[in-house]
């Protein structure tokens, strides 16, 4: 056996048992937080607080609790009447006893009660709620079907007595029914969740028109985009113009900004989690679309009925198609070109009442090309340049309840992503190729528990291992021909970092009184890396105090720790160079704390959910690319390490949403109020300067309107303060006086060069942006289908707004007058879109 | 329907960029100063002003004139420069610079600002033994023929913290070239493969990485640099492959080897000059180094040590 392959083994051996390790000790540190008896659901709470109304509600509360009656337990899963899909975050309320409980991600809820007939009240936004009276003489199962409230085509909402923003513990934390997603207007037409998402408060968008979220302060890598659990490291199409995840396939989405629950790491700002829809247990259907720039569509149905699904969704942009007629039309043989694609497939089977199997698919790609051919004297060549990256993501899931009060999720899945740029040139000599490699691979294993011994616990503890693979750059030129000296170099042969993390945590939200409600865990974490070990334990605070049935008090804390980080260009748009890497021994892990405060406050019967928060943010060891540095560069010998500085950043503001979930008009107002700073000793004389996303002000309102039963109408507004860029403010210009023969007879001359003074780093601000857009939805039933066209305008009042600002040179030849100028760059005037799709 | 359609995709394609002047931020002038001097050259200083970015005017015409100038050494008055036009001053007694001691440089500007910085040339390098060969007499490669020659060299260096350059000229007769390179005499070569231990592409690199310099066929590196920390006050070997373009029609061939020693201010203003200038919109802007007190700009010295080598055929 080598040492290189020993070592492997041995990392991999202490690994393993670090992370058998870390859920033992958990297990000792939570246990005296929590109390033994919570996790033997002997949990005894002494409510002492009450409050005219409240009063009555903690005595039943108690009175439950107390006694030492017989308990049983009602368990089983809330799915969809129609199509078998599963529900999340529906709430399963026993009237008699004012207590209830909502179904996880995978629809499943449990709720110990007295032993005696209890009538369960189960609501969820878009469904008739469904009034079931259960006999908990023993334990029970209940596999309950919720029948969707139907307006023509669109979900309608019903006023329920669901589980309101007040209610839950989460805060800086939002769901949004992909229905309203649907319905907000968008650039070009194409349905964008991640659009959507930046229109929350806390999250800000990057240059207009780009998918990339900023939350709260944090760079676009320290989101964890959970794609049915898989990260997905590069969530954009488009060059970060499109989010690359499509609507037809996705269920629900749902992103925190802060108060991380334990179960979360890995990254520093938010967690965006997408569930993607299992596919019909009942019925074969399907939606196609067709848009100005991408088509898609939809499949899915019974492979066995009511026991198993599949789901099929693909979506292709046609820009390559729409360009190639006028490019046929130019005197030349150049051609470029750009498309991209995504699939989604995903399928499960139900194995018993007990047992759920699942295996999605994900693969996206994005790819632009040009083919060149010039001619000399002596040879004619053909040039081929590419640019492209792509996602994907398998998961196989086991869902399994053990007992009536313990669900089980057990994951394992891959994601990859690459990214290429490669030229090449062809003649009769041979063949040059130069390409430049990166991306991540990551081995994913998971379990996790949720263990709901009594109403007033929810245990959820879990552990898992992910082995990473870096592809921080391979660099490489290959020549091959007849009439050419063979050649083939990788000039960064370091490329590959391979690490591995494990990660074990335990978490409680328990119910300390009707009021009092607490969510408290740590997360831990091992990073091995090379010969070095990073090692974490983070813990997690969430609070919330009810200050009457219609408001409440929240607070939260999180330590986070995040071992990858983004080198991403400085363009602001997503592009494959941008790099991720590991934490090294010299770039050590990211880390973050965050404290939130706020206060939620429901209004006019629950149809309006008002929140406001405050948040204090530090960030570690974020790092960012050196003074006139970048990654893709040709000089072989240099690595990433030494080209970045590392630095802190702080970030701090309030915010405010008020929510309207029901009724005709649906929609929101977000605020922020945010500073966000960065510090490096090695960048900007080692002064804070404002991070590029440092938004002051950040307003948005979105809104739905359901004009009629077959017209939906929708529009966003926005504005913003502007970006912070680092631009130069001044020119000059310098020398440089080595010897320069080439040009001269023996004779030493200078070179010329212009100079643009900077001053401090991102200094200048952009002008405010604002934008409206506008859609209209509508739909009508087909013999044979349902059909929507819907048409949007983005931008309506055709604001300027400055996509970038760019310093140009008036003269090319310096030796006549030449000054430089500031442009604002207008990408996206008035821009009208329209879609039709079809559900059949 | 179908005429709507068509007239919502004509107008989503005419959606295109503009570009809007605006106006830019408020910015106050600075002197910029441009001195490199070496034990070969005379003082000469060049001053002009930095101008606002959006100021209409050429700002390489920007001149300082009227501007008092002194060289000192210590507190020992080495020369005082006057001004000869076009923002140059030079000196009078055309004394030269002295390696390895450390001159200041103090300017008055007509409006009595004052500026001031610190320099000095390093000691010419002891290059001990040479030696050419011709490997190869043709090498095909996609972008052309090429004979192949292996150069060794072998130097010394001196205390302190020391950065050089080689640069490579290749002696090309001038046999009707167009008008405009009629006097192009030595071509430089980027394609060698250099073998040294501690050489880089750039000053950058040079300074920052700890890897060895792993050369290649077709880098384009036009500026190759070692720093002395891996053969700090030793002789040092240093080996390259060159690729001389072949010329049927060449007669008798030689290459200038150029080894160049750099102050540390010359190789900070360098490298900075050169990214200031060719970043692009995927890199990080840089400000250019500066070691004048009161201003912008550089004042700093550089050796040049000359060798030619003949071709063998």
């Amino acid at each position: 056996m080598s040492i290189r392959h020993f070592r492997s083994r041995f990392l991999f051996t202490y690994a393993t048992l670090a992370n058998a390790s870390l859920c033992i000790l958990f297990c000792c540190l939570i246990s005296p937080f929590i109390g033994v008896a919570v996790c033997l659901g002997m949990w005894n709470p002494n409510s002492q607080d009450a409050s005219t109304n409240d009063s009555e509600i903690d005595f039943r509360y108690n009175d439950i609790q107390n006694t030492n009656s017989q308990r049983n337990t009602v368990n089983g899963f809330v799915r969809d009447l129609e199509s078998g899909e599963s529900l999340v975050g529906v709430t399963v309320y026993a009237q008699d006893y004012l207590i209830g409980t909502v179904t996880n991600r995978y629809g499943f809820f449990s709720l110990t009660l007295k032993a005696d007939s209890v009538l369960l009240l189960i609501s969820h936004i878009g469904y008739t709620p469904q009034l079931i009276h259960a006999n908990l003489n023993e334990d029970i199962q209940l596999n309950i079907l919720l029948k969707p409230s139907v307006m023509g085509l669109e979900e309608f909402e019903v006023i329920t007595d669901g589980e309101t923003d007040v209610e839950i513990l989460q805060m800086s934390g939002v769901s949004l029914a992909i229905s309203d997603i649907k319905d907000l207007p968008v650039l070009a037409g194409e349905v964008d969740i991640f659009k959507t998402l930046q229109l929350l408060p806390g999250v800000q968008s990057g240059i207009e028109g780009t998918s990339g979220l900023y939350v709260r302060g944090g760079g676009p890598d320290q989101n964890l985009v959970l794609l049915d659990g898989i990260p997905v490291y590069n969530p954009n199409h488009l060059f970060g113009f499109l989010s690359v995840f499509s609507d037809d396939a996705i269920k629900d989405v749902s992103i925190i900004k802060g108060g991380f629950p334990a179960r979360y790491g890995g990254r520093l700002s938010s967690v965006v989690e997408l569930t993607m829809k299992e596919g019909d247990l009942h019925q074969y259907k399907g939606s196609a679309s067709a848009g100005l720039i991408a088509s898609s569509f939809t499949f899915e149905g019974p492979i066995r009925k009511g026991k198993s699904s599949f789901l099929v969704s693909g979506r292709r942009t046609y820009i390559d198609i729409l360009t190639l007629p006028f490019q046929l039309l130019s005197d030349n043989d150049d051609r470029s070109g750009y498309y991209f694609y995504d699939v989604t497939m995903k399928g499960n089977y139900l194995l018993s009442n007990k047992d759920r199997i699942y295996l999605s698919f994900y693969t996206s790609r994005d790819r632009a090309y040009e083919y060149q051919v010039y001619g000399s004297d002596v040879v004619d060549t053909s040039v081929r340049d590419e640019l492209g990256w792509r996602n994907l993501t398998v998961t196989g899931r086991w869902n399994r309840v053990l007992g009536s009060k313990i669900f089980v999720n057990t994951l394992l899945g891959l994601s990859l992503y690459r990214s290429r740029n490669q030229d090449e040139e062809r003649n009769e000599r041979g063949v040059q190729h130069i390409s430049f490699l990166s991306g991540i691979t990551d081995g994913i294993g998971r379990i996790d528990f949720e263990y709901i011994p009594v109403p007033s616990h929810h245990l959820r503890f879990g552990f898992g291992t992910t082995i990473h693979s870096y592809h921080t750059g391979a660099f490489s030129e290959r020549w091959s021909g007849t009439d050419v000296v063979p050649f083939d170099t990788l000039y960064t042969p370091d490329y590959l970092n391979r690490a591995m993390e494990v990660n074990a945590y335990v978490e409680d939200e328990l119910r300390l009184s009707s009021m009092l409600l607490i969510n408290a865990g740590v997360h831990a974490s091992s990073f091995f890396v090379g010969r070095h070990g990073y090692h974490s334990v983070q813990p997690r605070v969430g609070l919330r105090w009810r200050l009457n049935s219609n408001s409440s008090l929240k607070f939260s804390f999180a330590s986070m720790k995040q071992y990858v980080h983004l080198l991403a260009t400085t363009s602001g748009i997503s592009l494959p160079l941008d790099l991720w890497v590991p934490a090294t021994t010299k770039v050590r892990p990211q880390e973050a704390i965050q404290y939130g405060i706020g206060l939620t406050q429901k209004l006019r019967n629950g149809n309006y959910d008002i929140a406001v928060e405050g948040f204090y943010k530090t960030i570690n060891n974020v790092i960012a690319y050196k003074d006139g540095t970048h990654h893709y560069s040709y000089t072989p010998s240099d690595n990433w390490e030494n080209r970045v500085a590392v630095g802190n950043g702080l970030s701090y503001g309030a915010e405010l949403f008020v929510h309207k979930k029901r009724g005709r008009i649906t929609g929101w107002i977000g605020y922020s109020l945010t500073k966000t700073n960065r510090t490096f000793a090695d960048l900007n004389n080692g002064k804070s300067f404002p991070y590029r996303y440092d938004r002051l002000h950040d307003v948005s309102l979105a809104v739905n309107i359901q004009w009629n039963e077959s017209v939906r109408l929708a529009f966003t507004w926005v504005y913003g303060t502007g970006q912070a860029v680092w631009l130069p403010l001044g020119q000059s210009y310098g020398r440089f006086h080595r010897p320069i023969p080439q040009y001269s007879n023996n004779s030493v001359r200078s070179e010329v060069t212009p100079i643009r003074v900077y001053g401090e780093r991102n200094s200048y601000r952009m002008p405010e942006h604002h934008r409206l857009d506008i859609a209209i939805h509508m739909s009508r039933k087909l013999k044979w289908a349902q059909r929507r066209l819907s048409f949007g305008v983005y931008n309506a009042y055709y604001r300027k707004n400055a996509f970038a600002i760019e310093v140009t040179q008036r003269s090319s030849d310096f030796e006549e007058a030449q000054y430089l100028v500031f442009n604002k760059i207008t990408a996206f005037p008035i821009i009208p879109s329209v879609n039709y799709r079809l559900y059949f | 329907m179908r005429c709507l359609l068509s007239i919502l995709l004509l107008i989503s394609l005419l959606g295109c960029e503009t570009m809007i002047e605006i106006p830019p931020p408020a910015y106050n002038p600075e002197v910029v100063v441009t001195s490199h001097f070496n034990p070969d050259s005379i003082w000469t200083v060049a001053l002009h002003q930095s101008s606002s970015i959006g100021t209409k005017q050429d700002v390489s015409k920007q001149y300082e004139s009227d501007a008092s100038i002194t060289i000192m050494s210590g507190t020992e008055l080495v020369d005082s420069l006057l001004y000869y036009g076009k923002g140059i001053y030079k000196s009078t007694t055309f004394k030269r610079p002295m390696t390895e001691t450390s001159y200041t440089l103090k300017i008055t500007t007509k409006n009595q600002i004052t500026l001031s910085a610190q320099s000095s040339a390093p000691s010419r390098t002891l290059i001990s033994d040479y030696s050419i060969q011709l490997q190869d007499e043709l090498v095909n490669t996609p972008v052309g023929q090429f004979g192949l020659y292996h150069l060794w060299l072998e130097f010394e260096d001196v205390s302190g913290i020391n950065m050089y350059e080689i640069g490579i000229y290749h002696y090309v007769p001038w046999q009707g070239a167009s008008e405009l390179s009629s006097d192009s005499i030595y071509q430089r070569l980027d394609n060698f493969v250099s073998v040294g231990p501690g050489w880089h592409c750039g000053f950058q690199s040079a300074l920052e990485v700890e890897a060895e310099f792993r050369g290649g066929p077709g880098l384009g590196c036009n500026q190759l640099v070692a720093s002395d920390r891996t053969f700090e006050e030793r002789r040092h070997e240093w080996s390259a492959t060159l690729q001389i373009p072949f010329n049927k029609s060449s007669g008798n061939q030689e290459i200038l080897l150029l080894l160049t020693s750099y102050s540390t201010d010359y190789v900070e203003y360098a490298r900075t000059l050169t990214e200031n200038r060719d970043a692009g919109a995927f890199f990080e802007p840089i400000s250019v180094y500066s070691n004048v007190e009161g201003g912008l700009g550089v004042f700093a010295g550089y050796t040049n040590t000359n060798l030619i080598l003949p071709l063998s055929n």
